[in-house]
């Protein structure tokens, strides 16, 4: 008879672990964030309606669309919603690998989210590098408590992440690991900052403070040389005479913290920053009494491929047809008082080239390569036209 | 749904930001017809404008209409009171009538001003006469300076005489702004004020234009009550002119660097800038000392420490990083006078949806002090700084500072929070219905459209 009890007791007990387990598989925290997220997405649409179903300023057209769309989210799917992160080595093979953010899962108004990160939406699009690369937090729970846990929610709690340089270079290494292009290092990621954001570029007067003690062989050796070179840029004629679009391509390497979004740059000239990457986080642990930080920051994220940025072959042959302006002058000498030419005489006096044309107005009509970057090519060509003759 | 009227007023004080954007070219419109129909006296300077960079700008804010209509989109819905026409000659300014002196006029040329001058007005010509446009090369130092502007004037500067200025007779009269005098031969400093435009409201090139678009502003002359709009308008006219910082007829770049040139505008309860600086330690040590620092040095070359013991409000305000000081205080500003709620602050209340829906750039922008474009600016502070003090003390204080006004505006979230309830409760007497309509309201619906006002401000100004 006991035995019969304890039997009929734990099975009771057992039915109502299942009923409670039952409720709970049923109705998962999650579902109750992603109707809160859907109601309010809701709320929104009826403010947009109000305003489109204004007689004067509405449109009908739009309104109905609003309509339809309060319609639909009234009866949402509530569903779990998963970024497939790019795994360790799977990802190649169009198959995912085992890392997931479900985060979207009640953060499920993606509007919402891109207005919240309107400069990271561009770089890091979520759908690839997802949320905890930078948020940190258990991407792949669905539980509140354990989702959030070592979150970074907003820029302070980013900023404060920063204690030492390794923070921000395991941030590199995970966008890294994320990026779709093959073989991306954690050093091609230097410009971007903690909170995903663009670096700032501080502006050499900063780093100069210190390194012209620091390091004053390197601060003299990038100072004679021709690091310098806006002011040149500034004087040359085509840069002066040339539209914005022409001063851009100048931009690109004569200034430093170049944004070709914006067309703006920080500083003129090749200056401490445009090879060691923005300096908002050397800085901060320089003048945070963490030197040792900084040294590992700099040497760690610096990179050894940063002068081919500039430094390759037909750079300038933007400048062709100026270029050829000044090697057709009366003399048929190279005009070697005209700013951005290089001071070196012809090895052999040269005859005026007729092809070309003397009138700067005219130059635009020369096709791209025929006078290629400088008096030198030009030479060359001439004298193997010369000897072919002979 | 109810908006209330501290709501509409917060509105209204934002409201400024919209001129450019308004869409009412109805003022202008019969600026220039205006133009047309009567031979104005001063024919519409092509020439390039610092103050006013686009037609449509100029047209509402510079061109000449004497004073029959006032300044802005709603130009048209007031008349300037006559002492306008020295306050913004540009616009206003109407000669005097010199026709009995016409003979007397005829004897004396356009360099011969100060004969007459100096006994009618003998404080101008005396004051002139000690300025270094009277002797433009008296050092070395000027003697460079004057030389570089006679290369861009392809003519000999002897002396910048009442002519150059004021115009070569009485019969073309003008009061001197940057465009018609100072600008032509300062350009750089023309320019460098005029690029206070790109970093947004609140700057100096556009504080007339901020005094004139508010809405009470108009409400006051449409009462009658046009002459009390004084106390706004010497200070916010400074724009268009160098004479608030450079006064006449001196004229001196160092006086303009001296802290109590801006002492005479940023003063008061509203933005007490002079008094948190005269009773801080660098105001205390200006005031102990400053009377011996060498002002005439540009800025660019003050040793920090020798020349100045303490840092003047120049001297951090107009560093544009780099090693350049340029004529433009607002290229490091973060916090932008501090009247915008930040983007930092999880505001519970009303102010969580500031500026009250309303979409009107540049005022619906949000201050955001660790945005990536603040924290550049921040950077170039701390290097600034770092000339007298440590980096590391010098940025833990000001992001302290952050902290303080974050505490601030939750401090204020709290109370607007009261504030809503007690609207939400319709406990507010008088309420909202029973006050008189928001100035100016009606006129502002039919202009901007809930798009622009948002649509709880569109539906209480209907």
């Amino acid at each position: 008879m006991r035995w019969k009890i304890s039997f009929l007791a734990l099975s009771v007990v057992l039915l109502g672990f299942l009923i409670v387990w039952g409720i709970m598989e049923m109705k998962p925290e999650w579902k109750r964030y992603q109707t809160a997220e859907y109601a309010q997405s809701i709320e929104s649409l009826k403010h947009e309606l109000e305003r489109w179903s204004d007689p004067k300023w509405g449109d009908p057209k739009t309104a109905q669309s609003i309509e339809k769309r309060i319609e639909s989210l009234k009866k949402p799917r509530l569903e779990v919603k998963q970024i497939l992160l790019k795994g360790s080595g799977l990802w190649k093979d169009n198959r995912n690998g085992q890392r997931v953010d479900r985060c979207i899962t009640c953060h499920v108004d993606e509007d919402k989210l891109t207005k919240l990160h309107p400069n990271i939406a561009e770089n890091f699009p979520s759908g690839i590098y997802g949320c905890t690369v930078c948020h940190g937090g258990e991407g792949e729970s669905l539980k509140l408590k354990k989702a959030h846990h070592g979150l970074f929610r907003d820029r302070k709690e980013m900023l404060a992440r920063i204690k030492t340089a390794d923070a921000l270079l395991q941030l590199w290494k995970g966008l890294a690991e994320l990026t779709p292009e093959e073989g991306a290092r954690a050093s091609d990621f230097k410009y971007y900052g903690v909170t995903g954001e663009k670096a700032v570029y501080v502006g050499s007067a900063a780093c100069l403070r210190c390194h012209k003690g620091l390091t004053p062989f390197h601060v003299d050796r990038w100072k004679n040389n021709k690091f310098i070179t806006m002011e040149k840029v500034k004087k040359a004629l085509d840069f002066i005479n040339g539209d914005e679009k022409y001063r851009r391509e100048c931009y690109k390497c004569h200034t430093t913290g170049y944004d070709e979004k914006t067309g703006k740059y920080v500083e003129e000239g090749v200056t401490c920053e445009a090879c060691h990457g923005p300096g908002q986080f050397y800085i901060y642990f320089m003048s945070s009494g963490k030197v040792a930080e900084a040294s590992r920051l700099s040497k760690l994220g610096f990179s050894y491929d940063v002068c081919g940025h500039c430094h390759m072959a037909r750079n300038h042959e933007i400048r062709g047809p100026y270029m050829a302006m000044l090697e057709s002058d009366e003399k048929g000498q190279p005009n070697a008082e005209v700013a951005g030419m290089i001071k070196t005489s012809p090895a052999q006096p040269i005859k005026p080239n007729e092809e070309l044309p003397t009138e700067i107005n005219d130059l635009h009509d020369i096709e791209k390569g025929v006078a290629l970057a400088g008096t030198v090519n030009s030479i060359a060509r001439e004298s193997s036209k010369e000897s072919r003759v002979q | 749904m109810r908006v209330p009227f501290t709501t509409a007023v917060v509105v209204s004080l934002l409201l400024w930001g919209m001129a450019p954007l308004l869409g009412l070219p109805a003022p202008a419109e019969i600026a220039a017809a205006e133009a047309e129909k009567a031979p104005a006296e001063k024919p519409p300077s092509e020439a390039k404008s610092y103050a006013y960079p686009t037609p449509e700008l100029k047209k509402m804010y510079e061109t000449n209409v004497g004073l029959e209509k006032g300044d802005g989109p709603f130009g048209d819905a007031y008349k300037p009171i006559p002492m306008h026409m020295y306050l913004n000659p540009s616009r206003h300014y109407i000669r005097p009538d010199i026709s009995m002196f016409a003979d007397l006029m005829k004897k004396f040329g356009p360099e011969q001003c100060v004969e007459c001058h100096e006994n009618v007005t003998p404080g101008i010509v005396n004051a002139w006469k000690s300025s270094t446009h009277a002797q433009p090369k008296k050092n070395e130092y000027f003697a460079g300076k004057t030389a570089d502007i006679e290369k861009r004037l392809g003519r000999e500067v002897t002396e910048v005489m009442c002519a150059d200025c004021h115009g070569k007779s009485h019969d073309v009269l003008q009061m001197p702004t940057v465009d018609n005098a100072c600008g032509q031969c300062h350009p750089q400093q023309g320019e460098e004020l005029a690029s206070e435009r790109e970093h947004g409201r609140p700057n100096h090139v556009q504080s007339w234009e901020a005094n004139v678009i508010v809405p009470w502003y108009i409400e006051n002359y449409r009462r009658g009550e046009g002459a009390s709009q004084i106390g706004c308008d010497v200070c916010h006219v400074e724009m268009s002119r160098c004479d608030g910082c450079h006064t006449r007829h001196i004229f001196s770049a160092a006086e303009g660097r001296r802290p109590e040139a801006c002492a005479s505008c940023h003063m008061g309860p509203d933005h007490p800038d002079w008094e948190s600086y005269e009773h801080s330690k660098m105001g205390i040590i200006y005031h102990l000392e400053g009377h011996d620092w060498p002002f005439d040095k540009p800025l660019a070359e003050v040793i920090p420490g020798k020349d100045y013991h303490s840092p003047t409000c120049q001297y951090c305000h107009m560093y544009k990083g780099g090693g350049k000081w340029i004529i433009s205080p607002v290229t490091k500003g973060i916090w932008r006078m501090g009247t915008v709620p930040p983007k930092e602050v999880d505001f519970t209340s009303s102010l969580k949806d500031y500026p009250y829906g309303i979409n009107l750039p540049p005022i619906n922008k949000k201050l955001e002090v660790r945005s990536p474009e603040s924290i550049q600016k921040r950077e170039t502070w701390l290097e600034l700084c770092g000339r007298c003090h440590s980096v590391r003390f010098a940025r833990l204080w000001l992001e302290n500072l952050d902290e303080y006004m974050f505490l601030g505006w939750k401090k204020q979230d709290e109370a607007q929070k009261i504030m809503d309830q007690v609207v939400a409760e319709g406990l507010l007497d008088p309420s909202p219905e029973e006050r008189a309509c928001y100035p100016m309201g009606d006129v502002l619906a039919d202009a901007l459209g809930p798009d622009k006002l948002g649509m709880g401000v569109y539906k209480a100004f209907k």
